[in-house]
C-alpha cells in the first residue's frame, strides 16, 4: 500500500476506529477478570473409598449447608477484625467474623446445588475466595480450618486441618470431607432403620 | 418449398399490380384536363435535401457527443443521420480530455474516431461512495459506509462494557474476600 493510499480518508477511518475499538474493549475486559486471580478451596466428599477412612459416602443431596471456619491461633493472638456479615449469591453465602475471631463462610442448599460437581457417590465443591493480604508475616502461624457439611442442623460430615498462611492468589488447596459412621445413614440421605 | 413458392408468387402479383395502378394513374393524370385556373403558376416544393450519414466512434463508453452544440447521444452511437456541409463534433466525459473535431460532411458520409485521454488532473471517481439508497436495496456497498461499522463498534463496545459490569457485580460466581489475620 503506497503512502499516498495509506492515508486517503476511509483507511485513515478504519484504522482510527479499530484501534479506538481496541481500547474501549481492553479496560472493560479488564474489569471483567476482576484483578487478581481467586484462590480456589476446593471441598471434596469422602466417596468411602478410603479403607483407613471412615469409609461413608457423602452424596450431594444429603448437604443442605456447608461452613468453612478459618480460626487463627489465638494462643499467638492472632485474629481476624471484626466484620459485620455480608451476603452474595442471592443470599445463599454469608461471610463474617465470628465474636472468637474466626472467619465464617456459609454456603446454603441453593448454591450447592448450582455449584457442585456431582460424581454420584462423592461430590466437589469449589469456593473462590478473593485473598486480601499475601504478606507472610512470622507473627502469624497458620490457622486451624473447620469444614463441616450439614443436614437439617445436624453435622453429617465433616473435616480439620491446619492451613498454610498466607494462601496465595492462583493456587487452590483440596479438602476431603469425612462422614463418621455415626451419620452414615444421613449422608445418604436414608432414614436410619 | 412449395408453401415459400406460392408466398413469392403472391408478393411479385401484388407488386405488379402496385405497379399497375400506378402506372394507370400516371396515364389518367395525364389525360385529364388541368383543373387548375388559368392564371395561376403552379410551383413545385422544393425537394428535401439529401442526407449524409456520419459515424462517430469513441474509445470509451458513456461519452456525451454532441453535434454543433446539440447533444446528439452518449457512446456508442449508431451513425447519424445530417445534412452535407461543415459540422463540429465534441465529446466529453468525466475523467477524461475533451476532444472536438470539426468536418466537411458530403453526401457520401464520413466516419470520425475520437480517443479520449485521461485527464490526471481530475480523474473519474471509478469508487464512487454509494448512495443511501444503495443501502435500502441492500446493495453490497453498504458495508463501505463508515456510520455501519460506527455502529457495530458501538454496539461491541456496549456489549463488552455490559458483560464487565455483570461479571464484575457477581453475576458469574464471584470470590468471597477473604480479609487477612491480625498478629
Amino acid at each position: 500500500m503506497t503512502r499516498a493510499r495509506l492515508f486517503r480518508p476511509r483507511p485513515l477511518r478504519r484504522a482510527l476506529f479499530t484501534l479506538g475499538l481496541v481500547g474501549l474493549c481492553l479496560p472493560a475486559l479488564s474489569c471483567s477478570s476482576g484483578g487478581a486471580e481467586p484462590f480456589i478451596l476446593r471441598l471434596i466428599a469422602d466417596d468411602g473409598s478410603v479403607p483407613s477412612g471412615p469409609r461413608n459416602a457423602i452424596i450431594l443431596n444429603a448437604v443442605g449447608r456447608v461452613q468453612v471456619v478459618i480460626a487463627p491461633d489465638r494462643s499467638s493472638g492472632n485474629h481476624f477484625d471484626a466484620l459485620a456479615p455480608r451476603l452474595f449469591d442471592g443470599g445463599d453465602v454469608e461471610t463474617r467474623v465470628s465474636a472468637a475471631g474466626e472467619w465464617v463462610i456459609t454456603l446454603e442448599r441453593p448454591y450447592i446445588e448450582a455449584h457442585a460437581f456431582d460424581h454420584g457417590t462423592t461430590f466437589a465443591l469449589e469456593i473462590p475466595l478473593a485473598i486480601q493480604n499475601t504478606t507472610d508475616d512470622p507473627a502469624v502461624h497458620d490457622p486451624l480450618m473447620r469444614v463441616t457439611f450439614q443436614r437439617m442442623g445436624e453435622i453429617i460430615a465433616s473435616t480439620e486441618r491446619n492451613v498454610n498462611w498466607p494462601l496465595l492468589p492462583g493456587d487452590a488447596l483440596d479438602v476431603v470431607v469425612f462422614c463418621p459412621d455415626a451419620t452414615r445413614f444421613q449422608c445418604l440421605n436414608t432414614p436410619p432403620p | 418449398m412449395p408453401q415459400m413458392l406460392a408466398l413469392a408468387v403472391l408478393f411479385g402479383g401484388l407488386c405488379q399490380g402496385a405497379a399497375l395502378s400506378s402506372a394507370s394513374a400516371q396515364t389518367a393524370a395525364a389525360t385529364e384536363p388541368a383543373q387548375t385556373s388559368p392564371g395561376a403558376v403552379e410551383v413545385a416544393p422544393p425537394p428535401p435535401p439529401p442526407m449524409a450519414s456520419l459515424l462517430i466512434a469513441v474509445n470509451v463508453d458513456e461519452a456525451e457527443v454532441r453535434v454543433d452544440g446539440e447533444v446528439v447521444g452518449q457512446s456508442p452511437l449508431a451513425p447519424l443521420e445530417l445534412p452535407p456541409g461543415r459540422h463540429v463534433v465534441s465529446v466529453t466525459r468525466r475523467g477524461f480530455l475533451p476532444g472536438s473535431r470539426s468536418l466537411g460532411l458530403d453526401a457520401s458520409g464520413a466516419r470520425l474516431d475520437f480517443a479520449l485521454e485521461l485527464d490526471a488532473a481530475h480523474p473519474a471517481q471509478l469508487d464512487p461512495e454509494p448512495e443511501a439508497e444503495d443501502i435500502a436495496s441492500g446493495s453490497p456497498e453498504w458495508y463501505r459506509r463508515w456510520y455501519v461499522w460506527a455502529g457495530v463498534g458501538g454496539a461491541v463496545v456496549v456489549g463488552a462494557v455490559i458483560i464487565g459490569v455483570v461479571a464484575s457485580s457477581g453475576g458469574g460466581t464471584s470470590a468471597y474476600p477473604l480479609p487477612p489475620i491480625q498478629p
